[in-house]
C-alpha cells in the first residue's frame, strides 16, 4: 500500500471497518512511513466524540472567512433577488439565495421591501387628476358645434336652478319684443296695433295674419352670407333645435285649438320649418331627429 | 364599459361619445405617466393635456388591428420627455423637489403629493423621485405600466437583456431607497 491508498482508508481504518488483509496492509505502511503516521493521529483527533461547547465554530468566523476570500454574499444575493422574488430562479439557485436570506437580515429586509413593491408599483399606475381634467381635453378636442351643444347642456340647467332666472327671462323676452315690434322698419312693426284691435274686437283674430314672409323677406340678403359663414350657421341650427323643441313641447301640451294659443302653436311650427328651410338652402342638414319631426309635422 | 381598443376603433370612426370615454378610462394612467417624468402636479396636468389632444389627432395613424395601449403609452412617454427637455432649456436644472422633502426626513407628504392617496403610495413615489431618470423610467414602464420587456425594448431602442438588467437594478435601488425613507417598509412580507 502506498501513501495516497492510505489516505483513502484511514477513516474506515480507524474505525475497524476493512477487511483484515486491507488492515494488516495498512498497518504494515502506517509503521513505515511518519508522514502517514501523523495523519492516523490527526484523523483520530477529528473523529473524536467532541465536546459540545468546544465543536461551536466561534462567532463571526464565517464572516471573517468570507471577507478574506469571496467576500460576503449579499452583492450576489443582491443581484439574483429580483428573480426570487418573481420566482424565475433555478431551484438549487433558489434555495441558495433562501439560505443566505435566512442569516442575513440586510437581505432580508431588502427582499420584503422588494416584495412589497411588487404590490404597491402597479398601484402608481392610475394617478386621477383633478375633477375638471375631461372636460378640459374635451374642449380642445372635439368639433366647435359638439362643444356648444355640451356647454349648452350643462349650462342651462344651471341658469334654470337661479332663483332669479325668472325675472331675467321676462326681462329679455320684454327687451326682444319691444326691439322686434319698435324699431324703426321692422317686419313686424304693426303687430302691436293690430293685436290692441283684436283686444278691442274691432278685428278678427286672423287679422294678425303669418309674419314669417316678411320677417323671411328681411332675412333673405343675409342668406348668401350663410353660406360662407360656419358660425352663423351653427347660430341659426341652434335657433333651429330651440324652436324645434318649444313648438314640439307646445303642440303636446295644448293640441291645435283655434284659439289664440292655436295661434302660437301653429306660428312657432311655421318658424320651426322656415329654420329648417333656411339651413337647408345654407346647406346646413338639420339633424335627423329634428328633420323626422319636421317631415312628420307636414 | 367597451375596453380600450373598441373605444379606439370608434374614436377613429368619428364617435364623439367614445373620445370621451376613452379620454375618462385612460386618463389616469396619461396623468400617472405625466407625473412621474415631470414630478410637478400643474406640469404633469398640461402635459396630459397636451398627450390626449396628440392621440387625438393622431388616431388615423393608429393600425386598425394594432393595440391602443402601447400606443398610448409611446405617445404619452415621447410627448413627457419633449417637454422635460423643453423645460429643461427654460429653467436651470435644479434637485427635484423630492430630494428636498427626503433631506427634511419626514414622512409627512409635501404640498405636491398631498393630493396622492395613501401613504404607501406617497412613499413609493416620493422615493422615485431619488432615482435616476433612466431608472424611474424603467420602473414607470415595466413595474407600474406593465408593459412587456420586448415592448419596452422596442420603445427605447436596446436590447431586451438590457431593459431587464436595468430593471432588476432599478427595483433594487428603489428598495433601498423606500428603506432609506421607512425602515419599516416591507417588514413582514
Amino acid at each position: 500500500m502506498n501513501c495516497r491508498g492510505f489516505e483513502r482508508l484511514v477513516e474506515s481504518f480507524l474505525v475497524g471497518g476493512l477487511p483484515p488483509a486491507e488492515t494488516e496492509a495498512a498497518g504494515r505502511h502506517m509503521r513505515g512511513c511518519d508522514r502517514c503516521g501523523e495523519l492516523l493521529e490527526l484523523a483520530r483527533i477529528a473523529l473524536r466524540p467532541a465536546d459540545p461547547q468546544a465543536a461551536l465554530p466561534p462567532p463571526g468566523l464565517v464572516a471573517e472567512v468570507l471577507a478574506r476570500t469571496a467576500g460576503a454574499g449579499c452583492g450576489a444575493a443582491e443581484r439574483q433577488l429580483c428573480d426570487q422574488i418573481d420566482g424565475a430562479l433555478a431551484a438549487q439557485r433558489a434555495e441558495l439565495v433562501a439560505a443566505h436570506l435566512s442569516r442575513c437580515s440586510e437581505c432580508r429586509a431588502l427582499a420584503g421591501a422588494l416584495a412589497a413593491l411588487s404590490d404597491d408599483l402597479p398601484r402608481l399606475a392610475e394617478i386621477r387628476p383633478d375633477g375638471r381634467f375631461v372636460e378640459a381635453v374635451l374642449a380642445q378636442t372635439l368639433p366647435p358645434h359638439v362643444r356648444l351643444r355640451r356647454w349648452w347642456r350643462r349650462q342651462w340647467p344651471r341658469w334654470v336652478a337661479r332663483p332669479r332666472f325668472a325675472a331675467e327671462a321676462a326681462y329679455v323676452t320684454t327687451l326682444i319684443v319691444a326691439l322686434v315690434v319698435s324699431t324703426p322698419g321692422s317686419p313686424l312693426a304693426a303687430m302691436p296695433g293690430r293685436a290692441a284691435e283684436i283686444a278691442r274686437g274691432v278685428a278678427p283674430l286672423e287679422a294678425l295674419g303669418n309674419p314669417l314672409p316678411r320677417l323671411e323677406a328681411a332675412v333673405a340678403p343675409k342668406l348668401e352670407a350663410l353660406k360662407s359663414g360656419r358660425t352663423t350657421r351653427t347660430v341659426v341650427a341652434t335657433w333651429h333645435g330651440a324652436v324645434a323643441s318649444g313648438s314640439r313641447a307646445l303642440e303636446r301640451a295644448t293640441g291645435l285649438g283655434g284659439d289664440a294659443l292655436g295661434w302660437v302653436v301653429q306660428t312657432t311650427r311655421t318658424l320651426r320649418q322656415w329654420f329648417a328651410s333656411v339651413l337647408e338652402r345654407a346647406g346646413e342638414t338639420p339633424s335627423p331627429a329634428e328633420r323626422d319631426s319636421d317631415e312628420e309635422s307636414r | 364599459m367597451l375596453d380600450i381598443d373598441t373605444l379606439a376603433a370608434r374614436c377613429r370612426a368619428g364617435d364623439d361619445l367614445a373620445w370621451e370615454a376613452l379620454v375618462r378610462e385612460c386618463q389616469g394612467r396619461v396623468f400617472a405617466i405625466a407625473l412621474h417624468y415631470l414630478r410637478e402636479r400643474e406640469e404633469a396636468r398640461d402635459a396630459a393635456q397636451e398627450v390626449f389632444i396628440k392621440i387625438y389627432n393622431g388616431l388615423d395613424s393608429l393600425q386598425p388591428d394594432a393595440p391602443f395601449l402601447p400606443w398610448m403609452l409611446r405617445t404619452a412617454r415621447n410627448c413627457c420627455i419633449d417637454r422635460l427637455r423643453r423645460l429643461k432649456v427654460r429653467t436651470p436644472e435644479r434637485p427635484v423637489p423630492v430630494n428636498e422633502a427626503l433631506d427634511a426626513a419626514s414622512n409627512e407628504p409635501t404640498p405636491e403629493e398631498s393630493w396622492l392617496t395613501g401613504a404607501t403610495r406617497r412613499l413609493v413615489h416620493r422615493a422615485m423621485g431619488a432615482l435616476t431618470e433612466k431608472n424611474r423610467e424603467i420602473l414607470l414602464l415595466h413595474h407600474i405600466q406593465q408593459l412587456k420587456l420586448d415592448e419596452i425594448a422596442e420603445l427605447l431602442g436596446v436590447p431586451i437583456g438590457t431593459v431587464k438588467s436595468r430593471s432588476n437594478r432599478a427595483r433594487i435601488e428603489l428598495a433601498k431607497e423606500v428603506r432609506r425613507i421607512d425602515p419599516s417598509y416591507g417588514v413582514g412580507s
